[in-house]
């Protein structure tokens, strides 16, 4: 079957057919190669956008707690609860065991004693209304800190993941490599390639040009 | 040599190219993935150790925690004004004097801003222990995030909430009302002596009489 060509021919075609056939190979296990890469990168960045994305959902969530809004109508019904739970209910002075002590005082004097007490409970209720005003302002503190705290928590437990995957990506492209047999093939195809076309040339009397990579550039 | 034989041997060495299917590539996991998923999953399991350890510190808690402190203050508290308010007449020669009456309601509106401060402590005081343990817990997550494994973690949060869920220590209460309580004896001394000619009294509204009387209840 030598479809009218001469060995030399024949070789040089046999030799131009195992280089392609070499080239195809390495071309083949080259884009596996890079595929791999894909689709670990793409992973990574799928993982990464992912935990980005969580970790932004985590401080929408923050903010929202944070809201001046929120926090206002917080510290006010805090506030309302506080004062109620803060304001004094009865005086300490008895003003019955003093009128009884004093029975022999004017009416004026129990009146302005029994006064005196009065004023000193609405100062002091005033003063409760006060402190908790403040006292509010310190739960809305605590309570801000609280959830600043724990975002930043949950958000520093996101991060820790991000950096394990970026290591698992690392060493998932560091693991990859190309097929092996396919190089080992091509290296083998275009070896006979290049000996066939030597041994073709030699066949013909002729001095083989040097092939690309040097190969040839000995005398056969 | 027939063609056959030829391929035979050449597909010993390149049996992937002939059937193009993979066979000596890396595939990329080289079980980094399973060691990263299992470093996670030790670090879920420690850090819902510690918040279940934690669960206890709820508003609950810290209501009575609030209570406690106010228990244990106001009845001192209490004392204190009782004590004032019984030595407070020692300072006047009769209790109908106007500057009397304007004492007694000094030291009531101090002993209503005493109770006000109390309550209002106790809830810092309950608001800082929820700082401190809320504290604790973060740096528990992070010793998990750091490595600590599991069993570990559920250990020291164990022992962490023990610690916080202590009695806690109140200090002793200052003199709170030592102005309406002081030099008593002077007080009582001046009034009883004898008064020169043209003098104005300590006190207004009695006199010299040293008619006093013990009020309050």
């Amino acid at each position: 079957m030598s479809f009218g060509l001469d060995d030399a021919a024949m070789m040089t075609a046999a030799s131009m057919a195992m280089q392609a056939l070499g080239t195809m190979a390495q071309k083949s296990a080259a884009d596996e190669e890079r595929q791999q890469r894909m689709a670990v990168l793409n992973r990574g960045a799928d993982e990464q956008a992912a935990i980005a994305q969580q970790n932004a959902a985590r401080a929408a969530q923050t903010a929202k707690q944070l809201d001046a809004t929120q926090q206002q109508e917080a510290q006010k019904t805090n506030a309302e609860k506080l004062a109620t739970e803060y304001a004094p209910t009865q005086a300490g002075f008895n003003e019955a065991g003093y009128q009884a002590s004093t029975s022999e005082a004017p009416k004026e004097i129990a009146d302005s004693m029994a006064a005196a007490v009065g004023r000193a409970l609405a100062q002091g209720k005033a003063y409760a209304k006060n402190k908790a005003n403040l006292s509010a302002l310190n739960y809305g503190d605590t309570a801000s800190n609280i959830a600043i705290g724990r975002s930043a928590s949950d958000i520093s437990l996101n991060n820790n993941r991000a950096q394990g995957a970026q290591q698992v990506m690392n060493a998932d492209l560091n693991a990859i490599y190309p097929d092996q047999n396919k190089m080992v093939g091509a290296d083998i195809l275009n070896g006979i390639g290049s000996g066939l076309y030597m041994y073709g040339a030699k066949k013909a009397g002729q001095t083989p040009p040097i092939l690309p990579g040097g190969v040839g550039a000995q005398p056969y | 040599m027939s063609l056959f034989d030829w391929k035979r041997k050449v597909q010993w060495f390149v049996p992937s190219f002939i059937g193009m299917d993979s066979g000596g590539g890396g595939g990329g996991d080289g079980g980094a993935a399973a060691r990263e998923a299992a470093r996670q999953q030790k670090i879920a399991e420690g850090t819902a150790a510690v918040n279940n350890a934690f669960t206890g510190f709820d508003d609950p808690y810290y209501g009575n925690i609030s209570k406690m402190y106010k228990d244990n203050y106001t009845p001192l508290i209490q004392e204190q004004y009782q004590t004032a308010l019984r030595q407070l007449p020692y300072q006047f020669a009769n209790t109908q004097g106007s500057e009397y009456q304007r004492r007694v309601g000094e030291l009531e509106r101090d002993y209503q801003r005493q109770l006000v401060d109390n309550a209002s402590a106790a809830d810092d005081f309950a608001n800082q222990r929820r700082t401190n343990v809320e504290n604790q817990r973060q740096s528990l997550i992070n010793q998990v995030t750091a490595g600590a494994d599991p069993g570990s973690a559920a250990t020291l949060a164990s022992g962490a909430a023990k610690s916080l869920s202590a009695q806690p220590t109140f200090s002793a209460l200052g003199d709170l009302f030592a102005k309406y309580t002081g030099n008593v004896v002077n007080a009582a001394g001046i009034n009883n002596q004898q008064t020169p000619g043209g003098y104005t009294p300590l006190t207004f509204g009695g006199g010299r009489s040293g008619a006093m009387k013990v009020v309050g209840g």
